[in-house]
């Protein structure tokens, strides 16, 4: 069960969902569209082994923005602390961004309940493409769980900005 | 509804989740992490592809590089599926992190299908993989109305699969 706009914003006046800062002008029938904050990391390698550290490369978006190139997956990450011990979060782009050809994750949109953050956007540009701070890039949905909930207390809890992977810390190949 | 970190493991020991082999440290909070298997497929880049002879790697321990400019078939270590919940496929974040995409576009699973999973691995910065690495997450979701089990063309294929309708098609 998905939960309606108006449903995720008296959840998150009964404080069973954070979305920091909040604007009720953000909420769609479905969904809140979230906005990119204002810094983002590229990794030094081109070459990514997740055996590794992957150091990386951060900077600020300024008001004019930065320009993706499709060769390259860079972190981004929402203005908002999100999260919720009572609901699923799940990511995606607004079809706005979507129709530039703009990713906002690669392939993982599901937000661990109990994970509370500046959540890191995964950004991928099909074709070369400018995006700007603030600009209003993504949204997220809510869903019910069913079962006893366990919360996450994960590597990346807390997360303020761009966090690169951390799969070196726990890399279970062979 | 989604499926908790201890419905997914009740449902399991039920017998009414299948996940095999099985091991609950694997669970998250809502999903269960599992692992790419020892095979891969370079798909070829040809218009004509399907009817070219398909050849499966075995991915080495020291890992495999996949290039950025490239479709890769994988699959899951472990059999999964479910007569009663509704599977979904996608990457880990530590994975999404990394810019490589383990299924385009397509993360849902058919209710009744059990087996291997092929994964569609696409790379934006080359990146090496490695056997039986923790590459993806799968979660679980209560459908509802009545439901028939899928019976379809991949349903009896435990390596990576291509696709078979532009096959039986030509």
């Amino acid at each position: 069960m998905i939960l309606t706009g108006p449903e995720i914003e008296r959840q998150r006046a009964l404080g069973r969902i954070q979305i920091d800062p909040f604007a009720v002008d953000q909420i769609n029938p479905n969904s809140y569209n979230f906005r990119l904050g204002n810094t983002i990391s590229t990794y030094v390698n081109d070459v990514l082994d997740p055996r590794v550290r992957q150091d990386v490369v951060t900077e600020e978006i300024s008001s004019a923005g930065i320009l993706l190139s499709p060769k390259k997956i860079y972190l981004g990450h929402t203005l908002e602390v999100m999260g919720s011990d009572f609901f699923v979060p799940i990511i995606r782009g607004r079809s706005s961004t979507a129709r530039m050809g703009l990713f906002v994750h690669v392939t993982a949109d599901l937000i661990d309940i109990g994970s509370h953050n500046q959540w890191t956007l995964q950004l991928h540009a099909v074709q070369p493409l400018r995006i700007f701070p603030g600009m209003l890039i993504g949204q997220v949905t809510f869903w019910c769980v069913e079962g006893e909930i366990t919360l996450y207390k994960g590597k990346y809890q807390g997360s303020l900005g761009p966090r690169p992977s951390e799969i070196y810390k726990e890399f279970t190949g062979e | 509804m989604i499926l908790s970190k201890n419905e997914i493991d009740r449902q399991v020991r039920a017998g009414r989740i299948r996940i095999a082999p099985y091991d609950a440290s694997r669970l998250n909070p809502v999903s269960y992490n599992y692992r790419l298997g020892t095979e891969l497929i370079e798909v070829p880049c040809d218009e004509e592809w399907y009817k070219e002879e398909l050849v499966t790697a075995i991915i080495p321990k020291d890992g495999y590089l996949l290039r950025a400019d490239q479709l890769y078939l994988a699959n899951t270590e472990e059999e999964i599926g479910s007569d009663h919940y509704v599977v979904s496929l996608t990457g880990r974040s530590s994975i999404g992190r990394l810019g490589l995409f383990v299924q385009i576009s397509a993360d849902l699973g058919n209710l009744g299908a059990s087996h291997r999973w092929t994964l569609e691995l696409h790379c934006i910065q080359p990146i090496k993989v490695y056997p039986r690495m923790t590459i993806g997450q799968v979660s679980f979701w209560r459908p509802a109305g009545k439901s028939y089990h899928y019976s379809g063309v991949y349903s009896a294929h435990s390596s990576p699969t291509p696709n078979l309708h532009s096959r039986l098609e030509s």
